[in-house]
């Protein structure tokens, strides 16, 4: 009786779930990205190709751990990430197939994606240094390598260790100087902290601007994020401090990717690579740009108003796939340096 | 049990159990799995800070919704004050607001750059450094929050213990010799043990499985440490391990109180219950009352719940968009289906327990029980593995035997969703509805069964007309949870399917607060009504006074 | 000395009155017993006395110190005075010997082992110390809720309807063992019953409560034989009622003119009950007053017959069951005693 009711419920529950009838073209989205962050795009590509998109957002490592269990059978055509990291693992454990496409190939740069097109960039998101108007010159400021001199001790503010973007920098660290070398800066580094890490990239800008410390790291979109919020607080905090590119000498400043790869078990394979495709078109690159102040990987395509304000910068033209190679070891080291 | 039939259902019963069991069993399950490299980095580098901060949490959120929940409780249910009414049923308000919200709410307002801040710095001319104010994102801070939003399981348990005991108990310990403050703590405070160590592990296990608060604030506790592990290692074996060492944290607690209880007995001896009247309080003890029981309140719900109003407010023309009533629809509807099937499955297996008592039931709810503790996303992934399973096996059977592919049949849909639930918030329900079955005697269930019901018939006609209040509260109880329930949610819904808590994370994990406030705003809103319903079930459920 | 005095105490909920001016005293090793029917005010003076209800007017003293007035109630806790429960109230999550320790917990230990092993002992239950409550029967509870609030050395104890949950047998063997304790501790007991052969078994005083007032307040034997109203008469024991006129040479009834020196209080011509306790009636063949036996049950050593009058009143008596009467027999009764008790008619509409 029970039993009977409970294979009722079930049916009552799979009728529930959207049916995926074949009499519309789709194609089904697991997103990293927020709703906020890649919807209108997705709307904008139903509208202009009629293809339906189904959509589930999450965290990248939920939505790849649900991936891998779903294995062949899952529905999946494509996963969008926000770090190279998260599309490295994925490839790693084998739940990507490669895509060959001329747009693809000829829209993204070598390093913004996968050697072996299992990957592909699709905004380039920095990570610079922010210093407080009159309290820091920026000539100050070079390199990452060169904030843990003393002369920073009590004066930097920089997120928890468990951020991705902050693994990522130190995994290119490591690419650069290699992990002896980044494990000693780390050390130096994580002495230099005006507080204990806490709170998200916006809070460090705001700490800066409070004058808990003179510099902090942040992503650049979260700063877009802050001067275009319409709450004035959030404008005054960041118009206290101005954007460093650091290591404009020598590699460049430290980029990520947020990016895309399509799903070995897709099942919308020709659809899925018309989203890809679409996504790096110059108007999508723009709106990037436009909504959340990241940067395009289409050369040539339009910038927001305030980035072109923050000005060109020169970004480390490491392979992406570097960072997600060494994400373990840095977060490994990152503990041992006492950066929580 | 000597009936065939029932021989055969205690197997059903058995097999409902594992179910439930399944996903912490699959987490436990990683145990066996070899130990790799990754430990000894935890062990050198962070296991220790992991443990010494969670039990410091831990220990602060003890003291914090055992001061709070034990003392408006006391205030609520014996003594007569200025606004007792009102306060006793606003006192449970705080219960719908997620803590990872209130956190969010309160580093908006205490933060060196928010307006409690900033106006002292304005008024004496301050700057940074020259004055000392509380850091808000620090594990103290943790322990506030979390103290705010979870004492209202300590109060609401207590409260119906206080009101549950015989009047004449109390009397007798005042005539030899205790003044009634001396009673409470020698009588009435032991005799609520039990309701009040139910109400602190319900505490206690959400404290463990907090991830949002902790993570926010910075303090490394083993739900972090977990993420870490899996997220930023990739290892997701280490991490299980983690989880089940914090998953046997929990079983030793739970062994160590029920050690500690042994023989004594807890329910009241007597059958006649007699209310009381209320010590009516005036001047300065009746104020006092007022002001302890205002406070939770005032910091757990309406501080937080105006800064969202504000933040709503400020973001009305763009957060309220069609889509909205969507979300508040799909949130609501998948509460009550969870509430549902979880009380049923709390009541099917609760009263198993008590018929049958044998091992296998008792220790296979057990086990259930402790998903309460383990972060929803480790849930949910002990949800994953199974149903992926399944639906790979009738897959292939089916391919090889009839040539059909069945796909996903349970992965991706509502109902991996509610079997998740159900798993993570059987605790809830099962404490809730155990207490409501120990209030009725043994000997009711042999009147039944000997006027010719069957057990299940016993359950129907007796038992449920007799708990109705505690089934509403074990309803209740997970209905709001089931709205706050956020990372088991993410993980495990099905395309183009949001609610209002999913909504509420994207917008405060990409940092737009002011965003996410219409969506939480929402969520307190929903959870109100039952909070209510839940204030009034729990008035209904206290004995009616007799007469002389 | 006094060890309860209770002086007009009067009490009310909202607009009820429910003690109306009682005054009573009680004597050092004194056991009384208040007794009346359900919602007669009995348990709301107990609890009254023992601090649980503060007072309208009057006072309650205990060997001279103030317990109770009007405007102060002295604190249960501060009244050393012991109280036994309805349902015992034993504390579930304390053993036998935590029960009885609990008021004397600020002795030295020794001590308040010696006491708890005597009380054991008082009450035949040693070797319990150990347990808990729900491993007790119903008596055994009854007894250790005694030694608990013994152990204080109360100068006052009370008992609150200590035997209505037990059968009946076991209130019989109880109540002597529970007085034999008490008189062997000498200590000054009130206690509360609806059951008058508890108090009559119980109790040196008892009083009788109806509707908030105390209506007499007296030995067993006086209460039954001079009751002092007809509530009294009816509730203490089995009463017949006769109807009567007030005469110069006594009361006339349906038994003939009887003689007795209560009738001295009314006026002739005055209409009174006159109360006939059914031992008072013996038969006589040589009476001239005649009455037939209507029904009969048998009561072991007695039969209790109800006899009608020629008047058409009834008569319940009891009669020894050695000899047997048939019924409609017709039998010559007289009163065997002048010891009556009379009351105006109208204070009794219903026998």
């Amino acid at each position: 009786m029970k039993l009977l009711k409970v294979a009722l419920f079930s049916g009552l529950m799979l009728s529930m779930a959207p049916s995926y009838a074949a009499d519309q073209e789709e194609v089904n989205l697991y997103s990293a990205r927020k709703e906020q962050l890649i919807k209108p795009l997705l709307d904008k590509f139903t509208e202009q190709t009629n293809i339906k998109v189904n959509l589930v957002t999450g965290s990248a490592d939920a939505l790849l751990k649900r991936l891998s269990l779903e294995g062949d059978k899952s529905l999946a055509d494509l996963l969008i990430t926000t770090d190279a990291g998260r599309l490295y693992r994925a490839k790693s454990v084998d739940v990507l197939q490669s895509v060959d496409s001329e747009v693809l190939n000829k829209a993204v740069p070598e390093h913004l994606r996968d050697p072996e097109s299992y990957w592909f960039g699709l905004s380039v998101r920095a990570r610079p240094i922010f210093y407080v108007k009159g309290k820091v010159v920026p000539s100050e400021l070079s390199t990452y390598e060169a904030l843990d001199d003393e002369k920073w001790a009590g004066r930097v503010c920089i997120r928890s260790s468990g951020n991705i973007y902050n693994q990522s920098l130190v995994a290119s660290l490591i690419a650069a100087n290699g992990a002896e070398k980044t494990e000693a800066w780390a050390e130096g580094f994580v002495k230099n902290f005006a507080q204990p890490p806490k709170g998200g990239d916006r809070d460090q800008i705001k700490a800066a601007a409070a004058g808990i410390c003179d510099i902090a790291v942040a992503n650049t979109y979260y700063y877009g994020g802050m001067l275009t919020s319409g709450d004035q607080d959030q404008i005054d905090a960041a118009n206290k401090v101005a954007i460093f590119w650091p290591n404009q000498e020598d590699r460049g400043t430290h980029v990520n990717v947020s990016g895309i790869g399509m799903t070995k078990a897709a099942k919308n394979v020709d659809q899925a690579k018309q989203l890809m495709e679409f996504l790096v078109n110059a108007e999508s690159q723009a709106w990037y740009a436009e909504v959340n102040s990241e940067f395009p990987v289409l050369e040539g395509a339009k910038w927001g108003d305030l980035m072109k304000e923050w000005g060109e910068f020169k970004a480390d033209q490491l392979n992406l796939s570097v960072l997600g190679e060494n994400n373990a070891d840095a977060v490994k080291l990152m503990d041992r340096a006492g950066w929580r | 049990m000597h009936n065939g039939l029932i021989g055969i259902r205690s197997w059903w019963v058995v097999l409902i159990g594992l179910l439930m069991a399944l996903p912490v069993l699959v987490v436990l399950g990683f145990v066996l799995q070899p130990f790799n490299q990754n430990w000894q980095h935890l062990y050198d580098n962070l296991l220790g800070e992991y443990i010494s901060n969670s039990l410091i949490l831990m220990l602060g959120v003890t003291v914090g919704v055992l001061s709070m929940g034990i003392i408006t409780a006391w205030l609520t249910s014996t003594c007569e004050f200025p606004g007792r009414r009102l306060l006793s049923w606003s006192l449970l308000l705080p219960l719908a607001i997620p803590a990872y919200i209130i956190a969010y709410t309160y580093t908006g307002v205490l933060d060196f750059a928010g307006p409690v801040q900033s106006q002292l710095r304005e008024w004496f001319g301050w700057r940074y450094g020259q004055y000392w104010f509380p850091e808000i994102r620090s594990i103290g801070g943790a322990v506030a929050m979390l103290s705010l939003v979870l004492y209202p399981y300590v109060y609401m348990m207590a409260r119906a213990a206080f009101l549950e005991q015989s009047v004449s108990v109390l009397e007798a310990s005042r005539t030899l010799g205790n003044t009634p403050f001396q009673g409470f703590m020698r009588v009435a405070l032991p005799l609520a043990r039990p309701a009040i160590i139910t109400g602190l592990s319900l505490a206690l296990m959400e404290t463990l499985a907090d991830y949002g608060t902790v993570q926010y604030f910075g303090v490394t506790t083993f739900t972090t440490g977990i993420f870490r592990t899996w997220y930023g290692l990739d290892d997701s074996v280490s991490a299980a391990q983690l989880a089940s060492l914090l998953l046997s944290f929990v079983a030793i607690l739970i062994l160590l109180e029920r050690y500690s209880r042994r023989k004594a007995r807890f329910h009241s001896t007597s059958n006649k219950e007699q209310r009381g009247q209320r010590y009516t309080l005036k001047g300065w003890p009746a104020f006092w009352a007022t002001l302890s029981c205002s406070l939770p309140v005032i910091f757990g719900f309406l501080i937080p719940a105006s800064q969202l109003l504000y933040w709503t407010l400020t973001t009305a023309q763009h957060t309220f968009t069609s889509d909205f009533v969507v979300l508040t629809t799909n949130s609501v509807m998948l509460a009550a289906i969870a509430a549902v099937v979880a009380v049923c499955f709390a009541l099917l297996l609760s009263y198993a327990k008590r018929l049958l008592g044998t091992p296998m039931v008792k220790g296979s709810v057990a086990v259930a029980s402790m998903g309460y503790a383990v972060p929803g996303t480790v849930i949910a992934v002990g949800v994953m593995l199974p149903l992926a399973w399944i639906d790979h096996t009738i897959d292939q059977w089916l391919t090889e035997y009839f040539g059909i592919s069945s796909g996903l049949l349970l992965s991706g849909t509502l109902f991996a969703l509610i079997f998740a639930y159900t798993v993570r918030f059987l605790s809830v329900s099962i404490q809730a509805v155990d207490a409501g079955l120990g209030k009725i005697k043994p000997s009711m269930d042999d009147a039944g069964r000997s006027l010719g019901l069957s057990p299940f018939g016993v359950l129907r006609k007796i038992h449920l007309p007799i708990m109705k209040g505690t089934v509403l509260t074990a309803l209740l109880l997970v209905f709001v949870d089931v709205l706050k329930e956020l990372p088991a949610t993410l993980i495990l819904r099905p395309f183009n399917f949001n609610t209002l808590a999913v909504r509420a994370y994207e917008m405060a994990s990409d940092e737009r607060l002011a965003d996410a406030g219409a969506p939480s705003l929402m969520i307190v809103m929903a959870g109100i009504i039952p909070v209510i319903l839940l204030s009034k079930a729990i008035a209904k459920a206290r004995p009616r006074g007799a007469a002389e | 000395m006094s060890v309860l005095t209770l002086d007009k105490v009067s009490l009310a909920y909202q607009d009820k009155q429910v003690l109306n001016e009682i005054s009573l005293t009680l004597e050092e090793g004194e056991i009384a017993c208040l007794l009346g029917p359900s919602g007669c005010g009995k348990t709301t003076l107990l609890r009254a006395i023992a601090g649980f209800k503060s007072l309208q007017s009057g006072e309650i003293k205990s060997s001279q110190h103030l317990l109770s007035s009007a405007n102060h109630t002295l604190p249960t806790e501060k009244r050393n005075i012991g109280m036994v429960f309805q349902d015992f109230a034993l504390f579930p999550h304390l053993s036998i010997g935590q029960n009885i320790c609990f008021g004397i917990r600020h002795q030295k230990k020794a001590e308040k082992q010696a006491r708890l092993n005597e009380l054991l002992e008082l009450v035949g239950l040693q070797g319990y110390a150990n347990r808990y409550p729900h491993e007790l029967s119903g008596g055994q509870q009854q007894r250790i809720a005694l030694a608990r609030a013994m152990a204080p050395r109360p100068r006052l104890l009370l008992l609150d309807e200590p035997f209505s949950s037990m059968d009946v047998e076991l209130r019989g063997t109880l109540a002597k063992e529970i007085r034999s304790i008490l008189k062997h501790e000498n200590i000054t007991t009130v206690m509360v019953t609806h059951d008058q052969h508890e108090a009559f078994s119980m109790a040196d005083k008892i009083g009788v409560l109806n509707d908030g007032h105390l209506l007499q307040w007296d030995d067993a034997r006086m209460l039954y034989h001079y009751p002092k109203t007809a509530f009294v008469a009816r509730f203490v024991g089995r009463s017949n009622f006769l109807e009567g006129t007030i005469t110069e040479q006594g009361v006339e009834t349906a038994m003939g003119v009887l003689s007795t020196t209560a009738a001295e209080s009314f006026s002739s011509g005055d209409k009174v009950k006159v109360l006939v306790r059914p031992e008072y009636v013996q038969l006589s063949v040589s009476s001239a007053i005649q009455a037939e036996l209507v029904s009969r049950q048998f009561r072991g050593g007695y039969y209790m017959y109800t006899l009608q009058l020629s008047s058409g009143e009834q008569l319940q008596v009891l009669l020894s069951s050695l000899a047997k009467h048939q019924l409609g027999e017709s039998v010559g009764i007289v009163l065997s005693t002048d010891r009556l008790s009379l009351f105006p008619s109208d204070s009794c509409a219903t026998t």
